[in-house]
């Protein structure tokens, strides 16, 4: 396999995109509102707390995973035209894009410590999962570890989602994508009405979804907010993967040129 | 240089939903070698070349290399490269960035060869994928095609969009690079007799089958054209594979592919010369008159 030369040409390129996306973000929500603040003369009230949420670069991170885990037959049809088969891409689209995933959520552990430091103590602690979570262990620094690993994994399965819903388009041909972009929004908008309108009827919490929910988040009948049971979101988080990436990779094994 | 291994095509069919394109397909396409595969449009050269390369897959049958599949197989793959009418290169990328994507992602490319052809064809390297015409972009394939070190190369239609001057320097270049570097050339074009003093071996396809798989010269030892007066003609062609014929006249033309019958005595009236490779395929895979015998 020519997972070598797949890898870094991959990597390189995601390091690149990232790197616009975190511009791009960077300029819309911070740089315009301080512009139209210095236009408008109105700089002396702007308050970078107010236009800088904590959470940016977390959803930066899990927006450009998403999407770019989404972006799967541009990639192949470069890699087969290029002598490099189906596995190889995918393996190395994965390892890339869990690389991208690591520095990223490095990027946002030192982002939110800077952010908690110098530009708002007040309000959310430096990860965020640590709400739910950062008092299940009685060490400060198991509790800093679990929640790292829930944040990623949490990241992870996002990027795993658009990875199968990627994969799945490019099973079809332009035509039929745009049809399944436009149909399944409406389909999942009806069946989350559908959904709610049982839960006005029978209480969704009263049903074993509500409870296996309840399970897979770590709520357990006598936890408080921040003592969630840790263990549970790694283990549905890591089965949810696993399942999401095996979808992923049969499905592009599938893929062919042209569709 | 070790000598590559052939690749061997093994009972290879593909259907498009009901529709059946190749039927059990036997090749070989041996190493250091320059085939020509022909076979009117539908014919199913793409997607022959398709399979081969593993961006589709066949219905049944399988293509090997050393006894390994192609499917999913890198080191095979990277030994074979296929330059088609797809635009498979992303847009915005510039030629220069293809080229330099190829030699990382290929086992290598002759980046000296790149640049000597880039000024011959006078490519602009800069400019993006999608802002070439489809000259230029057969073009740039055509260079990769030609320095990319690869042990097969496939070239669907490598002349789309190039004019008479290009096709011939294209041509020369061809030669040129197999001369220095022989490797497997399999050309799939509708300029037969542009392309038929390059070819060594020819198949055609026709009805889903390889209907000829012989090398260019006994190919072309077995096609006659039998000119002379209509009577005279069909006396002497009387039981042997007549594949078309023409007429003007009292005169009359038959093409037979095969051998003639030697017992019998050529008339005087009657001359017989052979026929280029164009006239045979076209007569060939005229389906209304056509009979083969390999």
């Amino acid at each position: 396999m020519r997972i070598k030369a797949a890898f870094s040409y991959q990597l390189k390129n995601y390091f690149k995109s990232f790197g616009w996306v975190y511009l791009w973000s960077v300029a819309v929500v911070v740089i315009l509102p301080f512009l139209i603040s210095l236009l408008l003369g109105r700089i002396n009230i702007y308050d970078i707390s107010n236009y800088l949420p904590q959470l940016l670069p977390a959803m930066i991170l899990s927006f450009y995973l998403f999407v770019f885990g989404g972006i799967s037959y541009d990639g192949f049809k470069l890699f087969i035209q290029n002598g490099i088969g189906r596995k190889t891409y995918f393996f190395s689209k994965l390892y890339a894009l869990t690389i991208i995933l690591v520095v990223g959520e490095v990027i946002n552990v030192l982002y939110g410590i800077f952010y908690h430091r110098f530009i708002n103590a007040k309000k959310n602690p430096v990860m965020t999962f640590s709400v739910l979570y950062g008092h299940y262990f009685n060490s400060a620094a198991a509790n800093a570890v679990s929640v790292f690993i829930i944040t990623i994994l949490f990241i992870a399965c996002i990027m795993v989602t658009g990875m199968v819903i990627g994969s799945c388009l490019g099973l079809f041909s332009r035509r039929m994508q745009r049809a399944i972009i436009v149909g399944a929004p409406i389909v999942l908008f009806v069946l989350l009405a559908v959904l709610v309108m049982l839960n006005d009827q029978t209480s969704l919490k009263m049903t074993w979804i509500g409870d296996f929910l309840l399970f897979i988040v770590g709520m357990g009948n006598q936890s408080n907010t921040g003592h969630f049971v840790a263990f549970a979101p790694m283990l549905s988080g890591a089965i949810y993967f696993i399942v999401m990436l095996l979808i992923s990779y049969r499905l592009t094994l599938h893929f062919r040129v042209p569709r | 240089m070790a000598k590559s291994k052939p690749i061997i095509i093994k009972h290879v069919s593909k259907s498009f939903a009901k529709q059946q394109v190749l039927n059990n397909i036997d090749l070989t396409i041996e190493p250091e070698t320059i085939y020509g595969l022909l076979g009117r449009n539908g014919a199913g050269k793409s997607t022959l070349f398709n399979i081969i390369t593993n961006r589709i897959p066949s219905s049944s049958g399988e293509v090997t290399i050393g006894g390994q599949t192609v499917t999913n197989n890198d080191e095979l793959l990277n030994r074979i490269y296929l330059m088609s009418e797809a635009n498979l290169y992303p847009s915005r990328m510039r030629v220069k960035e293809i080229f330099k994507l190829t030699a990382q992602l290929y086992q290598g490319m002759d980046m000296a060869l790149t640049q000597t052809l880039t000024k011959q064809f006078g490519l602009n390297v800069n400019t993006r994928f999608s802002k070439l015409s489809t000259g230029s972009r057969s073009i740039m394939k055509l260079i990769i095609a030609l320095a990319v070190d690869v042990d097969y190369v496939f070239l669907d239609e490598p002349t789309l969009g190039l004019d008479a001057n290009h096709r011939r320097l294209f041509y020369d270049d061809l030669l040129d690079s197999y001369a220095k570097r022989p490797r497997s050339f399999i050309i799939s074009t509708h300029l037969i007799e542009e392309a038929s003093s390059l070819i060594e071996r020819v198949w055609v396809l026709q009805g889903h089958q390889i209907i000829i798989n012989g090398s260019t010269e006994a190919v072309l030892n077995k096609g006659f054209a039998v000119t002379g007066p209509t009577v005279d003609v069909e006396a002497y062609t009387k039981g042997l594979n007549i594949i078309g014929h023409e007429a003007l006249g009292n005169l009359m033309v038959h093409y037979i592919y095969g051998e003639l019958n030697n017992d019998r005595p050529i008339p005087d009236t009657v001359s017989i010369s052979h026929i280029d490779l164009q006239r045979l395929f076209i007569y060939l895979t005229n389906q209304e008159v056509a009979t083969v015998e390999n």
